[in-house]
């Protein structure tokens, strides 16, 4: 079960005069088993925070351990093989394979992680999403809610032990917004799995076991749920 | 356990190709595992129910579809390199027909040995021997028979007066090999004094009638009695066949001068040993083997006159044309494609896993567009016949610029592939 631990955490773009701190002196432990969610106004560094937690960048300064493993001490392509282990993406804009159908987006993440029998996998993980029907549909031709309905499907298809997702109900109306936000929480049902979710929406607040509220680079406040 | 990256084997795929009764799963198993012999791995057995799934299949269907995805600009690459295979293989075809042409006349004279005056760097630059070494050399170990050739440069008259220069050429009867027999044509029209052949693609720049006709070589009345196939100028001016007796009649050659000694080896000696024996004996002469003086007289037209040596040069710029097109089409299909590789990274795409999509569709490019520039080979070289008659594809050809192309697609994947697994997997939460 892993523990996502970020300690003294900074992270900055740019050279010179330009250069920006995205993050600065960040520490945070997020617990398995824990719905959380990233708030902040723009630029308060949320989406950097959730690169750095997926291994998708390496901070400038500080450690981010995940039960035990310091990601920056990884090489990138130890990282890739970390992501694709233990990590599920889901991405504001799907960012979904136009050529592929849905069931092939599906598969082309379970294959790529060496699983066999992927196309039953990708069945069962689509209808988890309500689409078993629409497997064969790429996603020119499917709504921003099935999009994402699928992006979820892919993140999950493989049983990841952390799920991170960027602004996941941003491009969705209210209904499948929430019917997302709904998939995404039984996601962190089940053991040892842990949800990072960073978001404007204030729609999933209430599913929500913990928020961190960010500005200008750092951890400003947190709320647990019984406060949320 | 702790948690750690690692670099699994990422391969996969889900095309499920046939499935078999239990009791043959030995075999199946035997098949999936080619790999073991250092082969590429293509299947895995993925279980009772799952039958065979094709290896890489996810990355080759992913890799097509993205090209078939934006057809406009798969059909300007196609193309590109449809050219470049084309281009590859015309300039290779010219360059080759080229070389044969510059030896056609020594590698269709049946002779093992070749004694010339010295310093000869091909035939058509001959100058009279005196013909005893024919005598003399039948003396040597492994000599089995010699025979003589005269060849050069005569005047020529038409039959309507107008006058040009041919390379007439003859050889004795025992040495002819390929070299047209105007004793032969001769003879279908009803006998000639002084016979000659020419190419038929030469035949209209010395008649302006249909064979037989009387025309004059150097001054004597000789007859055009034929034309034979193979045998086009290479540099403009028609090979002449004719009669070894009647040559002196066109050629300025003393009764004890030729212009060439053939030697034909016994069978146990090798034409080399032939040589060395006749070096042995006589050093006033240039000495060859068939081979050798075809390959010297081969270079010679390659690398001593400005035609070869443009031949070559086109050849080049057609493969470095073949790379940069291959290199920019594949690279402009990687880039823009380019978000699509950073969502692969971010969910965790090895890097080999990136390139070996971009080799895909380089790999697959190369060979449709090679496809289409090798079909188009055969009909051009046909009609460019008519210009350049040496033109000359040669079947190796094919396999040739299907090899050289699929060489230019894994460089140019390997360039492409750089902007494709460089690209910063943390720009997919940019919306």
């Amino acid at each position: 079960m892993p523990e996502i631990v970020a300690e003294r955490v900074e992270l900055a773009f740019g050279e010179g005069a330009a250069r920006t701190s995205a993050l600065r002196d960040v520490n945070a432990a997020i617990a398995p088993e824990a719905f959380t969610i990233i708030m902040g106004p723009s630029g308060s560094g949320k989406t950097s925070l959730l690169s750095v937690l997926g291994a998708l960048m390496t901070p400038d300064k500080g450690r981010v351990l995940v039960d035990g493993a310091d990601l920056t001490t990884m090489s990138a392509e130890q990282l890739a093989a970390f992501r694709r282990k233990y990590i599920g993406f889901v991405f504001q804009s799907f960012r979904l394979m136009a050529g592929l159908t849905a069931e092939e987006n599906v598969r082309m993440s379970l294959t790529m992680r060496g699983m066999r029998d992927s196309r039953n996998h990708a069945l069962r993980a689509l209808a988890e999403v309500g689409l078993e029907r629409k497997g064969h549909l790429k996603p020119d031709a499917m709504s921003g809610g099935e999009k994402q309905r699928v992006a979820v499907a892919r993140a999950l298809a493989h049983d990841p032990m952390i799920v991170l997702a960027d602004e996941p109900t941003a491009s969705l109306d209210r209904a499948s917004g929430l019917q997302v936000g709904d998939l995404l929480k039984a996601a962190v049902q089940r053991p040892g799995r842990a949800l990072i979710v960073v978001t404007h929406d204030e729609r999933l607040r209430p599913l929500a076991d913990r928020v961190i509220f960010m500005e200008d680079g750092t951890i400003v406040r947190e709320a647990r749920k019984q406060y949320a | 356990m702790a948690l750690s990256g690692s670099s699994d084997d990422d391969r996969g795929g889900w095309l499920k190709i046939f499935r078999l009764p239990w009791s043959l799963t030995p075999p199946r198993v035997a098949l999936a595992r080619v790999g073991g012999f250092g082969l590429p791995r293509l299947l895995r057995f993925a279980g009772r129910r799952g039958g065979f799934e094709v290896l890489y299949a996810d990355r080759i269907i992913y890799a097509l579809r993205s090209l078939t995805r934006a057809r406009g600009r798969l059909i300007i690459a196609l193309t590109g390199i449809t050219f470049a295979a084309f281009l590859m293989a015309v300039e290779g075809s010219l360059l080759f027909g080229f070389t044969l042409a510059a030896s056609r006349l020594i590698d269709a004279v049946d002779g093992d040995v070749w004694m010339v005056a010295r310093g000869i760097p091909a035939l058509e630059f001959v100058s009279p021997i005196d013909e005893r070494f024919a005598w003399l050399a039948r003396g040597a170990p492994g000599v089995a028979a010699t025979g003589r050739g005269i060849a050069g440069w005569a005047p020529f008259q038409r039959n309507d007066g107008d006058r040009t220069f041919v390379f007439a050429v003859g050889v004795t009867d025992r040495f002819l090999g390929k070299i047209p027999s105007p004793d032969e044509a001769s003879n279908l029209v009803g006998g000639r004094r002084i016979p000659l052949q020419v190419d038929e693609t030469d035949q209209e720049a010395l008649s302006d009638t249909a064979l037989p006709v009387s025309i004059q070589v150097a001054g004597t009345r000789a007859d055009l009695v034929g034309s034979v196939k193979g045998f086009a100028a290479f540099l403009g001016t028609p090979f002449v066949f004719a009669r070894f007796e009647d040559m002196r009649n066109f050629l300025p050659y003393a009764p004890s001068t030729v212009s060439f000694i053939l030697v034909r080896a016994e069978r146990r000696f090798t034409p080399e040993a032939v040589r060395n024996a006749l070096r042995a004996r006589f050093n006033s002469v240039d000495i060859w083997t068939t081979r050798e003086f075809s390959w010297r007289a081969r270079i010679f037209w390659l690398i001593k006159t400005g035609a070869g040596g443009a031949l070559s040069l086109a050849a080049i710029l057609g493969f470095l044309i073949g790379l940069s097109v291959v290199a920019q089409t594949i690279y402009s299909l990687t880039a823009e494609n380019v978000e699509e590789y950073a969502t692969l990274r971010a969910l965790g795409a090895s890097k080999r896993y990136v390139k070996s999509i971009v080799l895909i569709q380089s790999l697959s490019c190369g060979a449709i567009g090679t496809f289409f520039g090798l079909i188009a080979l055969g009909p051009f070289a046909n009609a460019a016949k008519a210009i350049v008659t040496w033109i000359f594809v040669p079947g190796w050809m094919y396999p040739l610029v299907t090899a050289v192309v699929t060489l230019l697609c894994l460089l140019a994947a390997s360039i492409a592939s750089r902007p494709a697994i460089n690209t910063e997997p943390a720009r997919v939460f940019r919306a």
